[in-house]
């Protein structure tokens, strides 16, 4: 009897191939090659512009990026929809000095192999001026080469690593995880008073940094943290991490993840009628998390480079009016305020290149860019780039969580020397 | 679902004979391929090509698989892991150069894919697939927790240059074609190989097999080294290809894609099954990749599409066409 | 140690109603549900948008839309696939990922990629007993799954269609010349498991939250329940589930929490080299 294995009887009986089945394998694939073939031939041509990514006689500017739409973490297109609704805004309002901001998203799935496909596309199909809040740390990272060699621009990468800050073509506004869990911890021992901190930490480039930034400054005070204890990515309860931070004897406990790890561990806490400090980083300083984590945010700090979302800046209320305008599903929160600020660098920027009359190319851009001092982009503040020196953000502002709202407990200050110099390079 | 067998055509030697038309598609295949370049020019498409193809190779590998044991993985993607993190840990901490570093990727393919077949040997169906799905989930947190090795979440760069005459681009897309023409070449052989027929043998009828001396389980072993020795080609070519490896490209629903691109392609072990499916799985998202929220919805249909267009309207368009010809084949 | 344990037993309850749905389409079609997470999820969130979500609803109405709104959908599904199971199983089990993939735009699509919480309508009571801080979440959680269970047993042990059932899924053939209509059994499994989904759903979320990805990223970890309990015996995949959450539990706690998959890989292994087939398989003797 032939093994009907619980996997199928597509399994052909016989090494041979040979019967109606395989005819039709073979006209189907035959007929599908000569499709995809079509489609294939279908490659847009791009236009021979003099200048890559600017049309002089529309007066219009493209930019692009890639975002993960699908894929693990959709949520972070919330960066690049932000971006957008800026830019479909700032063209209805005339636009900067009359030119219009074409912004080209496209998708890559979280994978670094297709964000380089999709970013060559960017540059080779879609003829782009410069990458605007391209999303993700390890997708950015693949494209250095590619960008370098191409010499674009890339404004604003909403992605965290040494490598990105070093480059000189890529200015991020978007600070190392290590800057902010030093920050939080200088505020923990000199405001706080506290010396026992815990660390939960999340197992992707988020929390390796922030562990590294933790321990390095703790030791320069010649301090540990009492526990060290990390999640995968993929963790829906922490209360294993708490029960280890309680048995610690912590009294400040430092989580870097997400804003529903951050819910689930001050739920487990509360449960154990656990106390202490929380500290938490900036993207979690969201309207959201109050959603999921309810009263039990009241009391957590954040040590972030943007200010609050609640603030009464003019830039994050306009941001506060105009997302929901073409985005009515996104909320308002801090990866929004992100690629508000990541489309708002771009447009200073742009601006100022224009004012100064030289010819619209990337290396022009790029040296614009570099004079940038102690601007305010967005919901971020001081930015400044200089040749050789791209830590955009250099200071942070620790705000506390309050009955519902976010409030500035201390203004913004300059990250500890000892972490913030190691990152220079 | 009975189908008619027909009884092969045997040459003079014995061995079944190959149809014209069975020769003129793959080899028409591979023509289209080693000239394209000169078509396209280069640029992003040729890239998205060279993708495909190293892709091919990994779902070649599935197929594999399926065809000579029935079974499903999806766990692939720890494999073409091995294969595309070697090459990079070689040539980046080591300095080996790439062709070495593939032959040293591939062995240790091998070792993985005999590593986890001993254990499950014993599984199949369903137990197996789920064991292959957890095998798929170890692999981030392996990569991240070696990082000083691996590059932890920022992933190695990978130098993509064998010869110094032709530029990065071309090698890449012919390092990666070669590579899917001996995959298939490879294989083609196999099945024509004693080894390869006891093999087959020993998935339909265990009993008789056994009874001259290839078991289930030696079977097994055999299948999945082969399968992870050519999963481990696809990896380092497509690090090759990429220059550059990450976590983030070898996850769970890479291994999914994989089988994705292993049905579409109906597990053809032919190479323009395997670049069909590979060309599903790259340029689909491509082509789809500006729909923003639209995606998945217009991905999931066009994958069901597939599907039900290549399992059931094909096969009876075929039936269709045959009964009117009246041709019994 | 024990509010480790205890912790793992109230989510092993929540693997074991994750895969007791996909156990019931396997037992009868053998083929996988990979859509499952995701049509679970889309049930979550209608009963989101009924209720937190701005219409306001009493939840029992709104639990009762979705179920009967999963119920449709999911046999739509079913006729999608259906002509697919005649070829292979496989096949039938990648189109569940597409249909999959499908459900989870619609939920991007209409809800955008937020988080949301959606909690039990249950007052945030808390008990300390033995020492351990026990929840009414817990105790629902328990509760639900051996009345789930329980109701499961019934079912198919006594009434017709559970009968029909067990003959369909134990040989399929005979059944067909018993007279049993295969369509018939084939829809009772695939709505159960559209009704399990949608129960373990709304008891997942409070815990995971809900979005467009939590409900299917846990329903992995429900299938190494289900392997490990045997994806052919029922009781099976709920007393895995419990050593799964248990022993996941453990291991985060003593050992690390960063190479938990690994873990479960040499967990599975080990089990099904010790229990092939599953805990409670049934043996049966190979034909030669």
């Amino acid at each position: 009897m032939v093994k009907q294995g619980a996997w199928g009887s597509l399994v052909p009986k016989s090494p041979v191939d040979e019967g109606i089945a395989g005819q039709g394998r073979r006209k189907f694939l035959g007929v599908a090659a000569a499709v995809m073939a079509g489609l294939m031939s279908v490659s847009g041509t791009a236009q021979a512009e003099n200048l890559p990514g600017i049309d002089v006689a529309n007066k219009e500017v493209r930019v692009g990026a890639f975002a993960p739409i699908t894929g693990p973490v959709p949520f972070y297109a919330t960066i690049n929809h932000a971006a957008d609704a800026f830019f479909r805004d700032l063209n209805e309002r005339g636009g900067i000095q009359g030119w219009k901001v074409k912004y080209i998203v496209r998708d890559d799935g979280y994978d670094p192999a297709q964000s380089l496909a999709v970013t060559r596309r960017l540059v080779e199909d879609d003829d782009i001026f410069a990458l605007v809040a391209s999303n993700g740390t390890a997708t950015n990272v693949a494209v250095i080469p590619y960008t370098r060699s191409k010499n674009l621009p890339v404004i604003a990468p909403s992605g965290g690593s040494p490598k990105i800050i070093a480059q000189p073509h890529m200015f991020p506004l978007l600070p190392d995880y290590a800057l902010s869990s030093a920050a939080s911890a200088q505020y923990a021992l000199d405001v706080l008073k506290k010396q026992k901190i815990a660390l939960i930490w999340e197992n992707d480039e988020l929390g390796r940094r922030a562990k590294f930034g933790l321990e390095l400054f703790l030791k320069s005070r010649d301090l540990a943290p009492t526990v060290d204890v990390s999640f995968d990515v993929a963790t829906t309860d922490l209360s294993a991490q708490i029960q280890r931070v309680a048995a610690s004897d912590a009294e400040v406990v430092l989580l870097f993840g997400s804003n529903a790890h951050l819910a689930s561990a001050l739920r487990a806490a509360e449960r154990i009628s656990w106390k202490g400090e929380w500290f938490a980083p900036f993207f979690t300083a969201d309207p959201s998390t109050y959603e999921l984590t309810g009263k039990l945010l009241d009391g957590v700090y954040f040590s972030s480079w943007l200010l609050p979302v609640d603030s009464d800046r003019e830039q994050i209320a306009a941001y506060r009016d105009v997302v929901p305008k073409y985005y009515p599903n996104d909320r308002l929160g801090v990866f929004g305020l992100n690629g508000w600020s990541a489309a708002s660098l771009f447009v200073l920027a742009f601006d100022k290149l224009i004012s100064s009359g030289q010819a619209l190319t990337y290396e022009n851009m790029i040296a614009v860019m570099n004079t940038l001092d102690g601007v305010s982009a967005g919901a971020a503040d001081k930015v400044t780039f200089e040749k050789g020196d791209h830590r955009g953000t250099r200071q942070e502002a620790m705000i506390r969580a309050e009955n519902g709202k976010f409030i500035v407990a201390q203004d913004f200050r300059p990250y500890p020397e000892v972490v913030f110099k190691t990152v220079a390079k | 679902m009975s189908e008619p067998l027909a009884t092969p055509a045997v040459t003079a030697q014995g061995r079944p004979a190959i149809r014209l038309d069975e020769r003129l598609v793959p080899l028409g295949t591979v023509l289209v391929l080693a000239l394209l370049p000169a078509w396209i020019g280069g640029g992003f498409w040729l890239y998205s090509v060279s993708l495909l193809l190293a892709h091919s190779i990994s779902i070649l590998s599935v197929s594999f698989l399926f065809r000579f044991s029935g079974e499903v993985s999806i766990g692939h993607n720890f494999f073409v892991a091995v294969g595309a993190y070697t090459v990079a840990i070689l040539q980046g901490l080591l300095g080996v150069p790439f062709l070495a570093d593939m032959v040293v990727a591939i062995i240790l393919s091998v070792l993985m894919g005999l590593l986890f077949a001993w254990p499950s040997r014993g599984l199949s169906g369903i137990y197996l697939s789920v064991v292959t799905l957890a095998l798929s989930l170890c692999v981030p947190e392996l990569l991240l927790h070696w990082s000083d090795i691996t590059g932890g979440f920022e992933g190695l760069f990978l130098d993509s240059q064998i010869v110094s005459w032709l530029d990065s681009e071309t090698q890449q897309y012919y390092l990666a074609l070669t590579a899917l023409c001996v995959a298939v070449f490879a294989i083609h052989r196999f099945r024509h190989s004693r080894i390869g027929l006891a093999i087959l043998t020993a998935r339909d009828h265990p009993h008789a097999a056994a009874s001259f001396g290839m078991t289930t389980g030696s079977a097994r072993l055999a299948v999945f080294a082969v399968s992870a020795a050519i999963a481990g080609l696809g990896g380092s070519v497509l690090g090759f290809t990429t220059s550059m490896v990450s976590p983030n490209s070898f996850t769970f629903w890479n291994a999914v894609t994989l089988l994705v691109g292993s049905v579409v392609s109906l597990y053809s072990t032919r190479i323009h099954g395997a670049v069909f499916g590979a060309a599903f799985i790259t340029l689909v998202p491509q082509i789809l990749s500006n729909y923003g929220q639209l995606i998945l919805i217009i991905y999931g249909l066009s994958l069901l599409g597939a599907i039900l267009l290549s399992s059931i309207a094909m096969p009876a368009i075929a039936r269709h066409i045959s009964r009117r010809k009246k041709r019994y084949v | 140690m024990l509010p480790v344990i205890w912790q793992g037993i109230v989510t092993g309850c929540l693997y074991s109603l994750g895969a007791l749905g996909l156990v019931m389409i396997f037992k009868s079609s053998r083929m996988v549900n990979f859509a499952h997470g995701a049509l679970a999820g889309l049930g979550a969130f209608l009963v989101y948008a009924l209720t937190a979500g701005g219409a306001s609803w009493p939840w029992t109405a709104a639990v009762a839309v979705a179920l009967a709104a999963s119920i449709l959908v999911s046999v739509l599904v079913y006729f999608v696939i259906a002509p697919l199971l005649e070829c292979s199983d496989t096949t039938a089990t990648i189109a569940t990922l597409g249909i999959g993939m499908v459900a989870q735009g619609i939920i991007l699509w209409q809800f955008g990629s937020n988080i949301f919480r959606l909690d039990l309508p249950l007052p945030n009571v808390s008990a300390s007993i033995f020492g351990l801080s026990v929840t009414l979440y817990d105790v629902t959680v328990l509760l639900v799954t051996l009345a789930v269970v329980g109701v499961l047993f019934l079912v198919i042990d006594r009434t017709r269609l559970g009968i029909s059932f067990r003959a369909a899924s134990t040989d399929p053939f005979a059944g067909r010349v018993c007279g049993l209509s295969i369509t018939r059994v084939h829809l009772f499994s695939w709505i159960i498991s559209a009704i399990l989904g949608v129960i373990a759903a709304l008891l997942i979320v409070p815990t995971t939250f809900l979005s467009s990805t939590t409900v299917t990223t846990f329903m992995l970890q429900a299938f190494a329940a289900a392997v490990i309990g045997g994806f052919d015996s029922l009781p099976g995949s709920a007393i895995g589930g419990i050593l799964v959450g248990v022993g996941c539990n453990l291991f985060s706690f003593y050992v690390a929490p960063e190479l938990l998959n690994s873990f479960l890989l040499v967990f599975i292994l080990f089990s099904l080299s010790c229990f092939p087939g599953g805990i409670l398989s049934k043996r049966m003797g190979s034909r030669v």
